[in-house]
């Protein structure tokens, strides 16, 4: 932490990084906040250290034993489907947003244990945007997210350079490591990008593109630029 | 804010009660390292990476060494038993898949876990849109004299500069700060737990921030 802290606009300090690592914020601020460590490797290593520095407070919790069969009852279910909720994404992402939060190094890729039930649908869910601001581009492209089939679409053609991809990435709960998430392809003259999770993915979580290597980040991590990001909200 | 003594129950600060010191952190804190501190460190990390292999003995290990800290991670932020063991049901699985991940040279391992379940539990609590818990008068355990070797592993030098640092601070950004750590309060809940404005609470906190981050900076 030896960069120098810079006041925001409003004549704050500017501690983002910090207040994500707590847990701090919400709504918009967060989402910006999501949005810089994804572009900003730098940043995302200071989110990291803030991290490890606050986890030295674990120390104070006191400890409390839980009941005494829940142990097993966990052990049964190591082969049963993968939790639910955020933690849940395929190994690969889970890996990634390891790598994500700086805790890369010996990555396991687990083959997924049986899939879990299809999560029950109730009715049609409701459609979700996420309005991107791409780079270069004044206005938003307003994108679709259809949860029932995990995919994600918008207005195309995406301006993707020669021999790269671009690679769709969510953050989702308070996790803030990118999920890795499909490459974008063309649909008619639209573009979409496979957008899959366990569970829908809910209003607020922060989707970005950045470009990668063809086929797609090979770390589970961005490696190339972010040019676009969202917020997804209920339309 | 109400005057209040911080975590007059907690492993550090029994000590710091034990030992009578006037400073709330710096005394508290023990040398970097103990070879009790190391063994244990050393016991958890081998059980977390044979847990990447999918060892189950390991798992079970693991779960044994680590099942009651995470579970109090739980029980502060869900703040009722149940919810607090489904989540933590919920963390070992998560940890059963993601230990492979874990890199032995670098996170500290109890810490790695304890994020994971504070983690898990503060989506648990906004997703289920319960309240945060009520304001802790910080947890009254002060039999427990003796930290757990668990415990001496998180305090080590990062820990003492941290504390260091947090003792400089006013007692108020002090507060907020370990409120939104141990209780995972976003700033509106701490503004509304302390019945202060939004834009005061983060005021004193980005200001905290601020200074934590210098502080802890110093020697970088």
């Amino acid at each position: 932490m030896t960069e120098p802290t810079v006041p925001m606009d409003d004549g704050e300090p500017d501690v983002a990084a910090a207040e994500l690592a707590l847990g701090l914020l919400e709504g918009d601020e967060r989402s910006a906040a999501l949005r810089r460590m994804l572009a900003d490797p730098a940043f995302a290593r200071e989110v990291e250290r803030w991290r490890e520095q606050f986890g030295a407070l674990f120390a104070e919790v006191r400890g409390s034993e839980p009941g005494h069969d829940h142990g097993e009852r966990v052990i049964a279910r190591l082969d049963g489907p993968a939790p639910r909720a955020s933690g849940a994404w395929r190994p690969v992402a889970i890996a990634a947003s390891l790598v994500a939060a700086g805790l890369s190094g010996l990555l396991v890729m687990r083959p997924e244990p049986a899939p879990a039930p299809a999560p029950v649908v109730a009715a049609t869910p409701a459609p979700m945007v996420a309005a991107f601001m791409i780079e270069g581009h004044e206005a938003p492209i307003v994108a679709t997210y259809d949860s029932a089939g995990g995919m994600l679409s918008m207005p195309g053609p995406m301006p993707i350079p020669e021999g790269k991809s671009a690679q769709l990435w969510a953050i989702v709960g308070s996790d803030p490591a990118p999920h890795p998430l499909g490459l974008f392809r063309e649909a008619g003259e639209r573009v979409e990008a496979e957008a899959k999770s366990p569970a829908p993915m809910p209003a607020g979580t922060t989707f970005a593109i950045s470009i990668e290597p063809l086929g797609g980040s090979p770390t589970g991590a961005p490696t190339g630029p972010v040019v676009g990001s969202a917020t997804l909200i209920r339309a | 804010m109400r005057e209040r003594r911080q975590s007059t129950g907690d492993a550090l600060n029994s000590r710091r009660v034990a030992l009578g010191a006037d400073r709330p952190y710096h005394r508290c804190v023990h040398a970097p390292s103990t070879p009790d501190a190391d063994a244990a460190r050393q016991r958890l990390v081998e059980a977390l990476v044979a847990t990447g292999a999918e060892d189950r003995s390991a798992f079970r290990t693991l779960y044994r060494l680590t099942s009651a800290k995470l579970f109090g991670v739980c029980l502060r932020i869900c703040g009722e038993r149940q919810a607090a063991e489904d989540v933590l049901s919920e963390v070992y699985l998560t940890i059963w898949k993601r230990a492979g991940a874990f890199e032995p040279g670098r996170a500290s391992p109890i810490s790695w876990l304890a994020t994971i379940a504070r983690n898990r539990a503060i989506d648990w609590r906004r997703a289920a849109g319960r309240a945060p818990p009520a304001r802790v008068e910080e947890i009254a355990d002060l039999a427990d004299d003796r930290a757990s070797a668990e415990d001496i592993m998180l305090v080590d030098e990062r820990a003492h500069r941290l504390y260091g640092c947090l003792d400089e601070l006013d007692q108020r950004q002090r507060d907020a700060i370990r409120s939104a750590f141990f209780d995972g309060l976003t700033y509106a809940e701490l503004a509304q737990r302390d019945a202060v404005p939004l834009g005061t609470m983060k005021s004193w906190i980005r200001r905290g921030l601020l200074r934590l981050k210098d502080c802890l900076g110093d020697d970088d």
